[in-house]
C-alpha cells in the first residue's frame, strides 16, 4: 500500500506539470503565428489564431494553477472522465495534426508548382511584349515627330499662312497620311487651335471632332523645346499622343499634336497581361503570406475542431460518467453507513441496470442492517442481563461454602468454584483438571465414581457421602448431583455440589460416643461398686473357710482387679463424655515441657530437644494430658522418643516422635477414633480424648508421619494468644 | 517554472531593447523647422525603399499615410493633443507604358513619372510638410511631435481611417521641441 501511494504521488506529480508544458507549447505556437509586419491578406486570421490559442493557454494555465495550489478532492469518476476526454480529444487531435501537416506539405508543394519559374518567365516575356508594342508605337511617333521637326518650312508655313488657309490643312493631311496618325492638331503659341485633321472612322460623331486642351505633357514639350510623347487612356481606347513645338527663327510659333489610336484588341491584351502580371507578382511577393493564410485558416479550423471535440467529449464523458459518479458517491455513502443513498435511474442500458441493482442491494442492505441493529440491541440487552446473572452467579459461587462443579455432557468441567478447589485440595495450578475423568489420576476417584453412578443410573439426582483421603488427611464429603437440562436445551450436563461434613460427622460421632459412654458409665458403674465390695467381703469372710486359699485369693483378686479396670474404663468414658471446657491461660513452653521432663525423668530413652522461649495459650492440665498420651504411646514402642517444639508465625507445634515400626494404612484411618486401640487392655480413648482437647483449643492433632519414625504433631494456634493479649490490653 | 520564465524575460528584455535601438540608430533623423510662423517637418522612412520599389516594379499600387500629431507635454497627466494631421500619397504603376501615376490624396494633385525611384521617393519622403501654425503653440511650452506612417499595397480611400484601424503603423519616433522657436532637438 505505501508503495502504491508513492507511485500514485509520483504519477500525480508528473501530470501536475503536464498542463504547464502544454501552455508553453501553446505560447510557442502563439509566437509562431503572431502577425508580422510583412503580412498579406486578412491579418485577422492571425489574430483569431492568437486569440484562440491565448484563450486556450490562459484557460489551461488557470486550470493548472488551481490544480497545483487548490487540490480539489478527488471526485468519483473524475479519473475515468479525464481519461475519456483525453482519449476522445487525442482521437481528434492526432488525425487533425496529421491532416494539418499533410495540408501544409501539399500547400507548399502547390505553391512551388504555382510559382514555377517558367510561369514567371512567361509572364515577363508577355509583359515585355506588351511593353514593346507600346514602345514601338511611341518610337514611331518619336521618329515621325523628329522628321516633322526637321522640316524647316513647316513652321514658316504656319507663321505665314492665315487662319483657315487650306495649305496648313493639306500639310497636316499629308503628315496624317504619311505617318499613319489618327489625328493631327496644330496650336498656335497661345495653345489655341489652328488646324485639325482627323481620319474618318466608323461611328464617328461630332464630339470626336472636339479639340482637347493641351496636356501637361504638351506644356512640358513647349517648355523643353522638344517633342514629348504621352499615353492617354480615353473612353474609346488608348492613344499615343505626341507633342512637337514648332519654332521659326527660335520663336515658338505653334504646337503640333499627333495622336495614334492603339488597336483595342492589342491594348486589351496588353492590359490583361499587365493585370495578370501584377496579380502574379503580388502573389509571388506574398507567397509566404498566402501560405501563412492557408496554414492559419487550417489551424483555426483545427483549433475549433479540437475545442468542439473537447466540448463534445466532455459532454459525452460527463453523460457517461455521471451515473458512475453517482454510483460511486452513493457507494461511499453506503460505506460510511448511510443506507438511504439511492441513485436515480436515468437510462435503461447497462448502467441503468447496474443502478437498479445497486438500489436494490442498498435497500436489502438497509433492511438487513436494521434487522441486525435490532438483533444487536436485543442481544446487548440479553448480554447485559446475562452478565448480571453471571456476575451474581459467580459471586454466589465464589462465596458459597459448598463446592460446585458444572459438567457438560462430555464430562468437561465448565465451572468449578473456589470452595470446591479448596475442598478437593486442588489449589495448585498443575492439579487443576479440565475433565472429571481426569479425577482418577488424583485422589478424587471417589468423585469420579459418584459421577459415573449418576450417569449410569440415569437418575435425576443422586446424593452420597464420600470419604476422600489426601495424604494423611481424610475428609467426609456430602456429594449431591443432578442433571441440568436435556439434549434439546442449549446446555445440558450435570451439576455436582459437595459439602465438607467432616466436622459435622465427627461432632455427631463424638456426640453419639459421649451419649454411649455416659449411658455405659451410668449403667455399668452402679453394679461395679457392689460387686467389688461384695467380692472384698467374700474374701474377708470366707478366706479362712476355703480349702485352697491360693485359688480363692486368685479368683477374688481377679474379680476385684477386673472391677477396678472396669471402673477406670468407665472413668475414661466419663471423661470423654464430660470433658470440661479448657481454662486457657498463658503458659511458658519451657515450664510446660519441664513438668513433662520431670514426670518422665525415669525414662532414659526420652529426650526433650529444642525447647524454645515463648508462651502458648492453653489449659496446661489438658495439654499436659495430651502430651502424656502421645508420649505414653511413643514410649510403648520402647524406642528412642524425641519431643521437640517449633514455633512459627501462626502456631506452636509440639512434635512427639518415636522410631517404632510405624503405623500401617488401615490403622492410620482409625487412630483417632474412640475405642480403637492396638494395646492390650487399652480403652482406645486416649487419642480420641487428646483430639477432643486439641479441638477445644482450636488446634490440630495430626499424624504427620506414619512410617518410621512415627511423628505426631500438636498444633496450637497463636490466634488464641492474640485474643488473650487483646483482652489484657 | 514562473521564476525561470521571469529570469529569461529579464535576460531577454535588455537584448530586445538594444536590438531595437540598433535598428533605430541607422534612421535618418527627422527634423522640424520654423518658417514664417509655420512649423515644417521633413521626414523619410527607413528601410522601406527596396520594398516600395519592388512593389511598384511589380505593378501594384501603393498607398502611404503619414500621421503627425503635436502633443503638449504635461507632467501629471496624459499629453494633450494639439494637432493631428494625416496626409496620404498614392502611386499607381502602369507597367505597359512604364509610367507611375503619383497622386497626393490630401491635395488631389496628380502627376506622372517614368522614373520608379521618383515614385518611390514620392511615397517615402515628406519634405517641407506644414504641420501647425506657431500661433497655436504656447511660448516656452514643451511639445512633442509624434510621427507614424501606414503603408499599404493597393489603392486606399483618401483618408485611410479604416486602414489605420486594422494596422499598427510604423512609429517614426518623437521630436521634442519648445514652443514657439527654441531648443528643438530630436530623440
Amino acid at each position: 500500500m505505501p508503495n502504491n501511494a508513492v507511485e500514485s504521488v509520483s504519477k500525480l506529480g508528473f501530470f501536475r506539470w503536464l498542463p504547464f508544458i502544454f501552455v508553453l507549447g501553446l505560447i510557442g505556437v502563439i509566437i509562431l503565428v503572431w502577425p508580422s509586419s510583412d503580412h498579406f491578406g486578412p491579418v485577422f486570421l492571425n489574430w483569431i489564431n492568437v486569440g484562440l490559442l491565448a484563450v486556450l493557454a490562459l484557460g489551461i494555465f488557470i486550470f493548472a494553477i488551481r490544480r497545483l495550489y487548490l487540490p480539489s478532492p478527488q471526485h468519483a469518476g473524475s479519473s475515468l472522465r479525464t481519461k475519456l476526454v483525453t482519449a476522445m480529444v487525442l482521437m481528434v487531435v492526432l488525425p487533425t495534426l496529421i491532416l494539418q501537416v499533410t495540408a501544409n506539405q501539399v500547400i507548399e508543394k502547390g505553391f512551388d508548382i504555382w510559382f514555377d519559374v517558367r510561369v514567371d518567365t512567361l509572364l515577363d516575356k508577355a509583359m515585355s511584349l506588351a511593353q514593346g508594342f507600346y514602345a514601338d508605337i511611341e518610337s514611331d511617333m518619336e521618329r515621325a515627330l523628329d522628321q516633322v521637326a526637321d522640316d524647316a518650312d513647316f513652321p514658316v508655313e504656319v507663321v505665314s499662312a492665315s487662319i483657315g488657309n487650306f495649305v496648313i490643312n493639306r500639310h497636316l493631311n499629308t503628315l496624317l497620311n504619311q505617318y499613319g496618325w489618327q489625328k493631327v492638331e496644330l496650336f498656335d503659341a497661345s495653345e489655341r487651335i489652328i488646324a485639325v485633321v482627323q481620319r474618318e472612322f466608323q461611328g464617328q460623331s461630332l464630339n470626336d471632332l472636339r479639340t482637347r486642351a493641351v496636356s501637361e505633357t504638351g506644356k512640358l514639350s513647349i517648355a523643353l523645346g522638344r517633342h514629348t510623347i504621352e499615353d492617354e487612356v480615353r473612353d474609346d481606347g488608348e492613344y499615343v499622343v505626341g507633342y512637337l513645338p514648332l519654332f521659326a527663327q527660335r520663336r515658338l510659333v505653334g504646337l503640333l499634336r499627333a495622336e495614334v489610336k492603339l488597336p483595342s484588341d492589342i491594348t486589351a491584351s496588353a492590359r490583361s497581361i499587365e493585370a495578370d502580371y501584377r496579380t502574379y507578382k503580388g502573389l509571388e511577393r506574398h507567397r509566404q503570406g498566402i501560405q501563412d493564410v492557408f496554414m492559419h485558416t487550417l489551424m483555426i479550423a483545427m483549433i475549433i475542431i479540437v475545442c468542439i471535440a473537447g466540448l463534445f467529449a466532455l459532454f459525452f464523458a460527463r453523460k457517461l460518467t455521471s451515473p458512475v459518479e453517482e454510483l460511486a458517491s452513493a457507494l461511499k455513502q453506503v460505506e460510511a453507513g448511510d443506507f438511504d443513498a439511492l441513485v436515480p435511474v436515468n437510462s435503461q442500458d447497462e448502467l441503468g441496470s447496474l443502478t437498479q441493482s445497486f438500489n436494490s442491494m442498498t435497500s436489502r442492505l438497509k433492511f438487513n442492517m436494521d434487522t441486525l441493529t435490532q438483533t444487536q440491541s436485543e442481544l446487548t440487552d440479553a448480554l447485559v442481563s446475562s452478565r448480571q446473572r453471571q456476575y451474581v452467579l459467580e459471586n454466589l459461587l465464589a462465596n458459597l461454602q459448598s463446592g460446585v462443579i458444572l459438567l457438560d455432557n462430555a464430562g468437561e468441567i465448565r465451572l468449578m468454584n473456589k470452595a470446591c478447589q479448596n475442598l478437593f485440595m486442588l489449589t495448585e495450578e498443575k492439579e487443576r483438571k479440565t475433565s472429571i475423568f481426569d479425577f482418577s489420576e488424583v485422589h478424587l476417584k471417589m468423585v469420579l465414581d459418584f459421577f459415573e453412578a449418576l450417569q449410569t443410573q440415569e437418575l435425576d439426582s443422586l446424593q452420597s457421602e464420600l470419604v476422600i483421603s489426601y495424604g494423611l488427611q481424610t475428609i467426609k464429603v456430602l456429594a449431591r448431583g443432578t442433571i441440568l437440562g436435556t439434549q434439546e436445551d442449549i446446555f445440558s450436563g450435570w451439576l455436582l455440589v459437595f459439602d465438607d461434613v467432616t466436622q459435622l460427622a465427627d461432632a455427631q460421632k463424638h456426640q453419639a460416643w459421649s451419649e454411649v459412654a455416659q449411658r455405659l458409665a451410668h449403667e455399668i458403674k452402679n453394679p461395679l461398686t457392689p460387686i467389688k465390695l461384695s467380692t472384698e467381703r467374700v474374701k474377708r469372710r470366707f478366706r479362712n473357710q476355703v480349702d485352697d486359699v491360693a485359688v480363692f485369693d486368685t479368683c477374688t483378686d481377679a474379680v476385684i482387679n477386673q472391677v477396678e479396670r472396669l471402673q477406670r474404663l468407665l472413668a475414661d468414658f466419663s471423661n470423654l463424655a464430660t470433658l470440661p471446657k479448657p481454662k486457657s491461660e498463658r503458659v511458658a513452653i519451657v515450664s510446660l515441657l519441664q513438668d513433662m521432663r520431670e514426670l518422665y525423668s525415669a525414662y532414659p530413652n526420652l529426650t526433650f530437644e529444642g525447647l524454645p522461649d515463648g508462651d502458648v495459650y492453653c489449659d496446661p492440665d489438658q495439654i499436659r494430658q495430651v502430651l502424656i498420651n502421645l508420649i505414653d504411646n511413643a514410649l510403648a514402642t520402647q524406642t528412642h522418643v524425641r519431643v521437640f517444639v517449633e514455633v512459627n508465625n501462626q502456631d506452636t507445634c509440639f512434635y512427639v516422635q518415636d522410631e517404632g515400626p510405624g503405623i500401617d494404612e488401615e490403622i492410620q484411618r482409625k487412630v483417632f477414633e474412640p475405642y480403637f486401640s492396638t494395646k492390650q487392655g487399652g480403652s482406645g480413648l486416649g487419642l480420641a480424648i487428646a483430639q477432643r482437647i486439641t479441638e477445644e483449643h482450636h488446634g490440630q492433632l495430626q499424624l504427620v508421619s506414619a512410617s518410621s519414625p512415627t511423628r505426631f504433631c500438636l498444633r496450637l494456634p497463636h490466634v488464641a494468644m492474640h485474643r488473650l493479649k487483646e483482652d489484657e490490653v | 517554472m514562473l521564476r525561470i520564465i521571469c529570469f529569461l524575460l529579464l535576460l531577454l528584455l535588455p537584448a530586445f531593447s538594444s536590438a531595437y535601438g540598433e535598428e533605430k540608430k541607422g534612421m535618418e533623423e527627422p527634423h522640424i523647422h520654423f518658417e514664417s510662423g509655420v512649423v515644417y517637418f521633413d521626414v523619410q522612412t527607413f528601410n522601406q525603399e527596396a520594398y516600395v520599389l519592388k512593389v511598384l516594379g511589380s505593378g501594384s499600387p501603393m498607398t502611404m499615410f503619414w500621421q503627425f500629431e503635436v502633443l503638449q507635454q504635461r507632467h501629471y497627466f496624459f499629453n494633450k493633443s494639439i494637432a493631428l494631421i494625416r496626409l496620404g500619397r498614392q502611386v499607381i504603376p502602369d507597367l505597359v507604358t512604364k509610367r507611375w501615376l503619383m497622386r497626393d490624396l490630401s491635395g488631389g494633385v496628380v502627376s506622372y513619372t517614368t522614373d520608379a525611384h521618383e515614385a518611390m521617393r514620392f511615397l517615402t519622403e515628406m519634405d517641407h510638410v506644414a504641420i501647425v501654425d506657431v500661433s497655436v503653440l504656447e511660448p516656452a511650452q514643451d511639445y512633442v511631435l509624434e510621427t507614424t506612417f501606414y503603408i499599404y499595397e493597393g489603392e486606399q480611400e483618401e483618408t485611410g481611417w479604416w486602414s489605420s484601424l486594422t494596422s499598427w503603423g510604423e512609429d517614426m519616433g518623437s521630436i521634442y521641441f519648445k514652443g514657439p522657436l527654441e531648443n528643438v532637438h530630436a530623440q
